[in-house]
């Protein structure tokens, strides 16, 4: 996605319009993925998102559902390592049973297998969020090579291997993801499961 | 029995006796609001606080002969904190404070009148303290909802502002280990998060679960160190230890199952009213009161905490 524009605009709300043509145009061609917008410096990276969200502001606050809030297609994401989940985390509240009590709110890891398309949910956002936290290469970018992502996003990894400036790197994983892919055959299980207490993950899986 | 016997001839004689004062059978949090900073509200229904997300844009190189380009501008955007309001109802009726005397010390072991303000205004602090320390992302709003990386909070959504979330990473284990917190530690201060944070929350559990690692030969724990004050007792319960220099400190009434790193200068507790007591109107022989206050938890900056989750052991 070229920014150019939306750097030349004259006042914030030039920019977000420029923007708003920018992210348009790419849904039409077929080629927006969350990656290169995640990979967008701000504010423009936030602007890609107000646009997708509906969000306007209003002095200064965003307000959510004032514009039209795109309905984006799954996301396909794969673990850059195979043995490695795709996971995020979730509040979970149960009632004790046997009781009308409610447990404490706690935090729970939800996992996704290795290879896993993921609903992209107005509200949600799961993928966005997700690569937002393990997305290679903005992880790797973000943090400046202190953290590592673990979990691709397959349609910008399929893009970024057939541009011109494609780096082996990219070469070699979609070659190693692609493997994988059609060894499964699209038996990818990606029915979400809690985690078990005795079989935590490692942190690298995270 | 003949004569005069403790058994059966005194208590028709004998006051009822007690200790003076009454023993607190009861836990009220009263630890958790001292904690922040107080900031008053200034009008309106929301605390509102701006942030600048977004630096100028037109910041670039440039070569001999270049055109100035188009000036850039910083990005702001306002999150809004708003306070819950708490109630506490007391009465007293006018026979019970006839027979009290009013609380007179000859009549009663204790103040019951007097007790009645006192011990509530733990009750309602107690319940604030939970809420504060709860999973809330709108008021009333909990330190475990601020230090996350996802839900709405401040009005601010982290799926469209990817920089309005704390860090957060599960424990590599059920049980809290030192990598966790240098995990937590490296990711949280380096450039993204720029986090600085000053102290780390955690039960009861996992603060001695920690110092359990301290004590263990062989554990690589040379980030960790209890504190060199006067005495150091292992076995004691309120000796305070520190990880990086950062007190970790044991926290009632926190969920075991986290472990928070805090910047305690990014949070604040907006005060939209202080405890008030306001005597209600008569409608009968008693004497009743109304006590109120609303109070509102929020950070300057969500980023610049760190959580550590499911530690379960």
């Amino acid at each position: 996605m070229d920014i150019s524009h939306a750097q030349n605009a004259t006042t914030e709300e030039k920019r977000r319009d420029a923007i708003a043509v920018m992210v348009d145009t790419a849904l039409q061609r077929g080629d927006f993925t969350y990656t290169e917008a995640l990979l967008l410096p701000e504010p423009f990276r936030s602007h890609v998102f107000e646009h997708l969200d509906g969000v306007r502001l209003q002095g200064g606050v965003p307000q959510y559902g004032a514009a039209q809030v795109y309905e984006m297609p799954p996301v396909r994401l794969l673990a850059v390592n195979p043995r490695h989940d795709i996971q995020y985390s979730e509040w979970h509240q149960t009632r004790i049973p046997g009781t009308q009590q409610q447990a404490p709110r706690e935090k729970r890891i939800v996992k996704l297998g290795s290879d896993a398309t993921v609903r992209d949910m107005p509200g949600e956002r799961l993928p966005r969020r997700i690569l937002r936290q393990h997305g290679w290469p903005n992880r790797n970018v973000a943090s400046n090579g202190n953290n590592i992502g673990t979990v691709v996003e397959w349609r910008w990894l399929e893009l970024a291997v057939n541009s011109p400036d494609a780096t082996d790197e990219i070469r070699e994983l979609h070659a190693a993801l692609k493997a994988r892919i059609d060894a499964k055959d699209g038996t990818a299980d990606t029915k979400p499961t809690t985690r078990s207490k005795s079989a935590p993950p490692t942190q690298a899986q995270l | 029995m003949a004569g005069l016997t403790a058994a059966s001839s005194i208590a028709d004689a004998l006051k009822t006796q007690a200790m003076s004062g009454v023993s607190e059978a009861i836990f009220r949090n009263q630890e958790v609001m001292g904690r922040f900073t107080r900031v008053p509200f200034t009008g309106g229904a929301n605390l509102n606080v701006k942030l600048n997300y977004g630096g100028n844009t037109s910041v670039a190189t440039y070569s001999e002969g270049d055109a100035a380009g188009v000036p850039g501008s910083q990005s702001y955007l306002t999150a809004n904190f708003g306070a819950q309001y708490y109630k506490m109802g007391i009465q007293i009726t006018g026979h019970a404070r006839d027979q009290l005397r009013n609380g007179s010390p000859g009549a009663a072991f204790y103040n019951q009148i007097e007790l009645e303000f006192t011990s509530g205004m733990k009750d309602l602090t107690d319940k604030i303290s939970t809420d504060m320390l709860g999973t809330g992302l709108t008021p009333p709003v909990g330190i475990q909802g601020i230090v996350d990386s996802s839900g709405t909070l401040g009005g601010i959504a982290p799926g469209t502002y990817t920089w309005w979330a704390a860090y957060e990473a599960a424990g590599a284990a059920t049980t809290i280990a030192i990598s966790d917190l240098d995990g937590a530690t490296q990711n949280s201060r380096d450039a993204e998060y720029a986090a600085d944070i000053t102290e780390i929350w955690v039960s009861w559990k996992q603060q001695n679960k920690l110092k359990g690692v301290i004590g263990n030969p062989g554990v690589a724990n040379n980030s960790v160190q209890i504190q060199t004050g006067q005495n150091i007792n292992l076995t004691g319960t309120s000796q305070p230890i520190t990880y990086d220099g950062l007190p970790i400190i044991p926290i009632r009434d926190l969920t075991n199952s986290i472990v928070l790193g805090l910047s305690m200068p990014e949070l604040f507790l907006g005060v939209m009213r202080d405890y008030q007591v306001d005597p209600l109107g008569k409608t009968d022989d008693s004497d009743k009161f109304l006590v109120t206050c609303a109070f509102g938890l929020g950070t300057k900056n969500r980023k610049k905490h760190w959580k550590i989750t499911t530690l379960t052991a």
